[in-house]
């Protein structure tokens, strides 16, 4: 269930060595396009959708889809990071919205 | 994919090679799954109580395991019941979610959330709303994981293996199943002691030079092939450009590899089922593919982890095949099941075990008695199978 790079809104996290997406990636699959300066994944078919690409990427440019053999086209599901909570919002692929907010750190 | 993609049986694959000791590595972990996602199933049916149901609407376990403990039955049962309906006719299969309250599925949503998103995702592609339909589950590839069940190392208390000064723990060390996370984390720390204790009672030893080079030369030498060659074949500019050495990429290796296992060494896609000729046929053929591990090639760092990968999954499938084919008897139906010979051996209500020969090359299998420690039934489920290494 692979992750595709949005190309206008990946910036390649510039300034760092590797982009976060490639430094967070435990199957080495998230990768730095030398050409273009921006991340992909360079085999959509080890991934073990794990999402924490597409959680970390500052940028919100990593967008995760259901191959297509396995669920209709049109559904999304996007997380938002906070500092003390996780925010996701499923669209599915007749338009219907649920948000769900949580905490993911303990109070101090 | 249930297991991590990346746990490519590696921590065997050192001891295998090393001529260390392995214990039932034919009890493979085939678990009931959520159909095409393989998201986990016990979040809803012990989580959420969902019952399993076939496609007529049965409780399979109810219905049709009354006799093994319904759904108390042992791990093994619970985890085969689904394949046996699909494979007798009576497919699909279900956990039945259509009693949960609208609260209830948003818990289930969450829970997902937190253990394998994507299923929010997937459920979403499909439109589908739990409450209104339930959810189907089919049968997971087979897993060689000893935190589940008994495969691993053998090893004594300290978590030592047969190969003095190589430890265990976890989904390494066998001969302990259903210790999951927690478990295997304790295992961690008997094995942090006991390697300790060993570590004060040695001395340094020198680095064998010749050793460390050929070790180099092993990992590294997949990455040197077709350098600096010229391009033989004609691809066109954009497509994989890998076909200008003529050699095996790790990606054809695999698929191969899988299929060949899924066919003939009991996959899902022969519901888990094997007999002597099938094995025999899968053994050779695992044979063959090492025979050509030396035309495997890398192109960059990325690649040459997966030639390392197939070449570990080939030598920790070939003491699989060799364990499945030495359990002559079905002791675990779905786990390890045999159409060759259907029931229980009493005779081997023992481990099996296996090491390699390393002047020979050759898997040698010997077995170890079953000594039982603690007093009392060794199956809780009032059972006509008579004995199970596993507690359920």
């Amino acid at each position: 269930m692979p992750p595709y790079v949005v190309k206008d809104k990946c910036d390649g996290c510039k300034g760092k060595e590797e982009p976060l997406c490639e430094q967070i990636c435990i199957g080495d699959l998230m990768t730095l396009d030398q050409e273009s300066g921006k991340a992909y994944c360079r085999s959509l078919r080890d991934c073990w959708d794990c999402m924490s690409c597409t959680k970390i990427c500052p940028k919100g440019a990593i967008e995760q889809r259901i191959p297509y053999q396995l669920g209709y086209h049109g559904a999304k599901l996007i997380p938002m990071i906070g500092t003390d909570s996780i925010t996701w919002t499923c669209v599915d692929i007749n338009g219907k919205v649920e948000r769900f907010t949580y905490r993911t750190r303990n109070k101090k | 994919m249930w297991m991590c993609p990346f746990n490519v049986g590696t921590g065997y694959a050192v001891g295998v090679r090393a001529g260390a000791e392995f214990t039932l590595m034919e009890q493979r972990w085939c678990a009931a799954r959520v159909k095409d996602f393989t998201g986990p199933v016990d979040t809803i049916s012990v989580g959420y109580k969902a019952k399993m149901i076939n496609g007529k609407g049965e409780m399979i376990l109810q219905e049709r395991y009354a006799h093994l403990g319904g759904d108390a039955a042992p791990r093994y049962i619970r985890a085969n019941a689904p394949m046996n309906e699909w494979s007798e006719g009576r497919g699909p299969t279900f956990v039945d979610t259509r009693h949960l309250s609208p609260e209830q599925v948003r818990d289930l949503k969450i829970d997902y959330l937190n253990e394998r998103p994507t299923y929010v995702l997937f459920l979403a592609a499909r439109g589908q709303d739990p409450a209104m339909e339930p959810l189907e589950i089919y049968g997971s590839d087979p897993y060689i994981v000893g935190g589940h069940t008994g495969s691993g190392y053998w090893v004594d208390v300290d978590r030592m293996s047969t190969h003095r000064g190589l430890f265990a723990a976890g989904e390494c060390a066998g001969g302990m199943p259903n210790k999951f996370v927690g478990g295997c984390a304790a295992e961690g720390v008997l094995a942090a002691r006991g390697a300790m204790k060993y570590i004060a009672s040695v001395q340094h030893g020198n680095i064998d030079e010749n050793q460390a080079a050929a070790e180099k030369e092993r990992v590294f030498s997949p990455l040197l092939k077709g350098l600096g060659m010229e391009v033989k074949y004609n691809i066109p500019a954009g497509q994989d450009q890998r076909g200008q050495y003529d050699g095996v990429t790790p990606e054809e290796m695999e698929e191969r590899f899988q299929r060949l296992m899924d066919e003939y060494a009991a996959g899902v896609g022969q519901f888990f089922k094997c007999n002597e000729e099938q094995l025999n046929y899968a053994l050779k053929h695992i044979k063959m593919l090492k025979e050509q591990v030396d035309r495997l090639f890398a192109t960059d760092l990325h690649e040459l982890v997966l030639v390392h990968d197939v070449i570990d999954r080939l030598d920790v499938a070939e003491v699989v095949v060799m364990h499945l084919r030495e359990r002559r008897e079905s002791r675990w139906p779905g786990w390890q099941t045999r159409t060759d010979y259907p029931g229980v051996d009493p005779s081997l209500d023992c481990f099996i075990n296996s090491r390699k020969n390393l002047e020979t090359g050759e898997i040698e299998m010997l077995k170890r008695p079953y000594e039982q420690i603690l007093p009392g039934s060794r199956t809780s489920a009032p059972s006509p199978i008579p004995l199970s290494a596993e507690k359920a």
